[in-house]
């Protein structure tokens, strides 16, 4: 029997491998690892070539410009000032930011589901239910596709009709309005405009830095620290926020002053993980949507709203016990957040009439402003398959004595939803969390069969993925995709770490 | 010593692994995946393509089944079978697997949208040129094969001609620039994309046409149709005459611009009255609409060209329009390209609401289900249109079933008859109608090249069978009964197609299809997909033509992805070019040289004369100079 080097020896071998000489008891366990690495040859060579090989040659054909079988030229950076200075690209991403947002929304139905079926008290039914939702997994994605495609037609499609038989239609025409007659969502918009304008303009630098200061707010509630150490990392991301947007803007121009934040924001996030503890993990996204949220404001907004929410952070923490301090900070980035996201939602979307829905027919397809909500809707109701799987395996390892114990504390149903079954289920929804996440971001398929290469009309319809597959497969471009695809692999992996850090059951 | 049981697995592990590695490189290397030769020895010549057309697949099995039933061909136990693959991934599959080496024996080419790869001097690693074949006979040409009572001239050109030459395009379509050679085989012909209309339809909006024009007071609607320049914008397309009135009177097709939009207001007349919201006049999508742009560039947008045409060749490149308006040699300003989008835009309103969320089948549906009046496609879907509107002709072949009924329609007995198809040229504006003044010459079908190319791929363990087929399917008899079966047009001199397809004989008439301004042409990438995103936009009325001036300036003048950033790129492909040539010509010579080829003092000349072409790929640069001297070429 061979011996794992971590097992312990049997006692009564003891005594003969004492008297062993060295040299043979290292050869005997020099035998087992290459024994051992051995079985895993076949394995890492083939993950090796099929999985890594394509990956680091990405990286490295990211610095050429090729052409497969005809052009192989060393470019240095060049493909990755292109991606930075690309404007399609960056738009690319602000549409897959919405559709990730969407598909968080869109993650719970799911998680619903699942536990509606895990509390069926019968397993017959459960079982039916189950079978139920495996069922649509055999139907190919391509013809799932075509049929939500044909249910968007705007005369022949069902979506419309379902519109206009459920009375829905006229209530979005009534939301929507004409050029000559807006509805109530401009009219809205347009009410509210005076208060951006006036007021969450000159006072936080827009609703977007006004959500900064809430989710710094949370932030700082969630983490909780008293260690001297917090005013290193509060310095020094206070010295970012006035270094880094004057670098991208300013001082390098636009393309270097780029790569150079984020150079500072890896290394950065690096550092703070280092030295701080991994909660500062956060900060640099903090920083980067702080960028962002500021842009196109005076350089020293970023920096004074960053130093405000801090300042008022410490100060209700010095002021107020334990117990009140970061409740006073829950509501305070919880209110920010809601009025920004209501203010973003009323005031900054439906600013305008689409002119699509007083006839009854609607272009959801093609018309640049329903593209988006066409997307987001694609699916209804969002009940994936796999997603219920996962998450019905997460809830059949909870324990029934749990379930007994909060029964006997009085649990009700809805408690046992957000105590019980969400917090120990956090395992099951990180990982679909993240597969979502590298799908929205990757993926290009959907919107491919459904807009077409460039993404529908004004390009609205264009992801990071799909700009990719254009530039490689379409604009010959192979060097310049890999680039972008490598610009996206650090996206989905800084998310990744986002996730692994505060998507997690909490014991 | 002991044996360790625990080796089993190991050699289990391994041996596994290096069997499935070696039959992964061996099928890579020596068949491709696609591209098999059976175990029992029977050699298969896998032919792949994008026509999901009924008709051209029925049409290419009935030629692989005749081929495969040749004696010869059964006595080398040879099967030629088809792979047909959607249009839309069809880039990707071809892309891939012949940069993996697993390519189909025959794939079809069309352009870069079909697979990038299969242009320039890149097609000449993955697929092979057809060298001195083309200018041998075709062995099924032979008099054997041939009808009898073929014209005797005819015969003879075919019989002994080159086989280049008895195709009406030469092999044109398939001539690689950078290298000089011929790289596929065209099979068919389906010259330029036209309208096919519903004549029911159309009689219809006649009807409704002739009254409201009798009528005293006439309606708004038909009063709005007469091109009125009076107030701030123009309004109608027609001036009311005697010659309006007569073919208002008439059963005739509309031979002016202005008239088929008589005829598409009528249509909206007919939903009206009928009640009928989902009818439209033209059956517009996201893949036709771009046909109307094209079709109407020419005639439009000619004189602009002009003035752009640096290298004096018949085609305007997107790095011509871009250092064009860069140099201020046009604009979109200019009244011709503002008639050009208001007229697109005009023609677009007749399409149905949402028209570019649209694919080709949705627009098809529509029409062979009598909603739509009219629909722009090319001759690739005349099979099915007039199969899906007009039924089918009852024969012993085609008898009717219990429940189906016969309609006689154009003296012979349809089963599942809707309505009758015609096919008509996209009308221009006529005199006294709105945009004539704008107007030059139609847009000429002579650069009209062959369609579905064949190429052989590299990997290919049965080349010569490959090329075999190929000679079969562009033979004479073969090709004019493959096309015919398909609804193409044949590709074989002398071949005819049938009548309903007459109107898809190319005219000559006209100017080059490359003369007018191509902002959005392949070459001028990033610019291009912002161009074609906005031109969307504006072609379905969501942004006017200021504000998609506006954008596109904005595009155009953007540092990194901008208009001049197109001419650096092209720049950069053109040096490419010469390089690829260069190198040709290098080899060229030593097969000269050392081999004592004959062609190749042929080639050398062609090359260099390429090579002169494209002034050593400064010739850009030249003209960048030239509208401004004292500025560098951009440089990134």
């Amino acid at each position: 029997m061979t011996t794992l080097p971590s097992q312990p020896a049997p006692p009564d071998s003891d005594a003969p491998a004492k008297a062993a000489p060295r040299r043979n008891k290292w050869l005997n366990k020099s035998k087992t690892y290459v024994f051992l690495y051995a079985l895993l040859l076949p394995t890492l060579l083939s993950m090796g070539v099929f999985g890594y090989y394509p990956k680091v040659d990405v990286l490295f054909k990211s610095v050429y410009r090729w052409t497969p079988g005809s052009i192989l030229e060393y470019v240095g950076s060049k493909n990755y000032l292109d991606a930075f200075a690309d404007p399609i690209f960056w738009q690319s991403f602000k549409v897959v930011a919405i559709m990730l947002v969407a598909n968080l929304f869109k993650m719970w139905p799911g998680i619903i589901v699942a536990i509606a079926l895990h509390r069926l008290l019968s397993d017959r039914w459960r079982y039916i239910y189950q079978v139920c939702f495996v069922i649509p997994m055999v139907v190919p994605m391509m013809v799932w596709l075509l049929v939500w495609k044909s249910f968007f037609d705007p005369d022949f499609g069902i979506l419309n009709k379902l519109l206009n038989l459920t009375g829905v239609m006229p209530l979005l025409g009534w939301l929507d309005g004409t050029d000559a007659s807006p509805g109530v969502m401009p009219q809205i918009a347009t009410a509210l405009q005076p208060a951006l304008d006036n007021f969450f303009g000159p006072v936080f630098g827009g609703i977007w830095a006004m959500m900064l200061v809430g989710g710094i707010c949370l932030t700082l509630m969630a983490q909780r620290m008293d260690h001297k150490q917090r005013w290193i990392g509060y310095g020094l991301v206070l010295l970012m926020a006035a270094i880094m947007p004057w670098l991208a803007v300013n001082a390098l121009g636009g393309m270097a002053g780029g790569i150079s934040s984020l150079v500072i924001f890896v290394g950065l996030m690096i550092a703070m993980a280092r030295t701080l503890g991994s909660g500062w993990v956060i900060w640099p996204f903090l920083l980067l949507y702080g960028i962002w949220a500021c842009h196109g404001e005076p350089l020293w907004r970023l920096p004074v709203m960053m130093g405000v929410a801090i300042g008022f952070s410490e100060l209700v923490t010095a002021k107020t016990s334990r117990l009140i301090g970061p409740e006073i900070l829950r509501w305070a980035g919880i209110l920010l957040l809601v009025v920004g996201g209501l203010m973003v939602c009323f005031g900054s979307i439906w600013t305008e009439p689409t002119n699509q829905f007083t006839g009854g027919r609607p272009a959801w397809l093609g018309n640049q402003d329903l593209i988006l909500p066409a997307l987001i809707l694609w699916g209804f109701p969002w009940v994936g398959t796999v997603g219920v799987l996962i998450y019905l395996a997460g809830l059949q390892q909870i324990s029934t004595d749990v379930y007994e114990a909060a029964q006997l504390d009085g649990v009700g149903p809805i408690g046992k939803l957000f105590k019980i079954e969400l917090p120990l289920i956090m395992t099951q929804v990180r990982i679909n969390l993240i597969m979502m996440t590298i799908g929205t971001l990757t993926g290009y398929e959907f919107y491919f069969i459904l807009l077409g290469p460039d993404g529908g009309p004004g390009n609205v319809g264009m992801v990071p993925g799909l700009y990719m597959f254009k530039s490689a497969f379409i604009d010959m471009r192979y060097g310049y995709a890999c680039a972008l695809g490598m610009v996206l692999f650090v996206v989905i992996l800084l998310l990744t770490i986002v996730y692994q850090k505060y998507v997690k059951v909490d014991k | 010593m002991k044996f360790n049981m625990n080796l089993i697995g190991l050699i289990l592990l391994l041996g596994g692994f290096l069997i499935s590695l070696f039959t992964v490189v061996s099928r890579s290397f020596e068949e491709g995946a696609l591209s098999q030769n059976n175990a029992d020895g029977k050699k298969v010549i896998q032919l792949m393509h994008w026509q999901l057309e009924p008709g051209y697949r029925e049409a290419m099995q009935n030629v692989m089944d005749a081929y495969n039933a040749l004696p010869h061909v059964q006595e080398a136990n040879v099967e030629v079978r088809q792979l047909d693959i959607t249009e839309r991934v069809y880039a990707q599959v071809l892309n891939v697997h012949a940069v993996s080496g697993t390519a189909p024996d025959l794939c079809e080419r069309g352009g870069a949208d079909k697979g990038a790869i299969a242009q320039g001097a890149g097609i000449a690693k993955y697929f092979d040129s057809l060298g001195d074949e083309g200018l041998l006979p075709n062995p099924y040409n032979a008099p054997e094969y041939l009808p009898d009572g073929l014209d005797p001239e005819l015969a003879d050109a075919l019989s002994n001609g080159p086989w280049r030459d008895t195709l009406i395009d030469g092999m044109q379509a398939s001539y690689v620039f950078e290298l000089q050679d011929f790289y596929a085989v065209p099979t068919s012909f389906v010259g330029s994309v036209k309208i096919f209309y519903n004549e029911n339809l159309f009689a219809q909006a006649k009807a409704v046409l002739r009254k409201a024009m009798q009528q005293s007071p006439q309606p708004q609607w038909y009063q709005d149709l007469i091109w009125d320049t009076s107030g701030n914008q123009e309004t109608g397309y027609v001036t009311d005459s005697p010659e309006l009135r007569e073919w208002v009177l008439s059963d005739k097709e509309p031979e002016t611009l202005g008239r088929l939009l008589m005829i598409c207001e009528a249509l909206w007349q007919v939903a009206e009255q009928t009640g009928n919201d989902q009818l439209v006049p033209i059956s517009g999508s996201s893949y036709s609409d771009l046909m109307f742009a094209e079709r109407y560039s020419v005639p439009f947008t000619a004189s602009l060209a002009e003035k752009m045409n640096y290298d004096l060749d018949n085609w305007i490149s997107g790095s011509e329009s871009w250092l064009g308006w860069l140099g201020k040699r046009w604009s979109f300003e200019d009244p011709a390209h503002v008639a050009y989008f208001d007229c697109l835009r005009e023609i677009c309103k007749q399409f149905p609401p949402g028209f570019l969320g649209l694919d080709r089948e949705q627009a098809r549906r529509r029409f062979v289900t009598a909603q739509a009046g009219m629909i722009s496609t090319g001759a690739w879907d005349a099979k099915s249109l007039f199969e899906a509107a007009q039924g089918t002709v009852v024969t012993e072949d085609n008898p009717l079933r219990p429940g189906e009924t016969a309609v006689d329609f154009r003296g012979k007995p349809h089963k599942n008859h809707r309505f009758g198809v015609k096919i008509m040229d996209f009308p221009m504006p006529g005199p006294n109608e709105r945009w004539h003044d704008y107007i030059t010459y139609p847009a000429s079908d002579a650069q009209a090249n062959g369609s579905g190319q064949y190429m052989i791929s590299q990997r290919s363990p049965n080349k010569e069978w490959a090329l075999d087929f190929l000679q079969f399917l562009t033979s004479y008899t073969v090709n004019v009964e493959f096309n015919r079966t398909a609804e193409w047009l044949p590709i074989v001199i002398g071949g005819q197609p049938k009548p309903e397809l007459s109107p898809f004989i190319p005219k000559p008439e006209g100017f080059s299809t490359g003369d007018r301004a191509y902002p959005q042409d392949g070459q001028a990438g990033n610019l291009r997909t912002r161009y074609i995103g906005q031109f969307k936009n504006f072609l379905s009325g969501d942004i006017d033509y200021d504000e998609f001036v506006r954008l596109i300036r904005e595009a155009a003048m953007d540092d990194r992805t901008g208009a001049e950033r197109v001419l650096f790129d092209v720049w950069q492909q053109q040096r490419d070019q010469v390089r690829s040539v260069e190198a040709l010509i290098a080899v060229q010579s030593a097969r000269e040289l050392l081999q004592d080829q004959p062609d190749a003092s042929l080639k050398i000349i062609q090359g260099s004369r390429q090579s002169a072409m494209l002034m050593n790929a400064t010739r850009l640069r030249h003209y960048w100079h030239m509208e401004f001297p004292d500025e560098p070429f951009p440089e990134y």
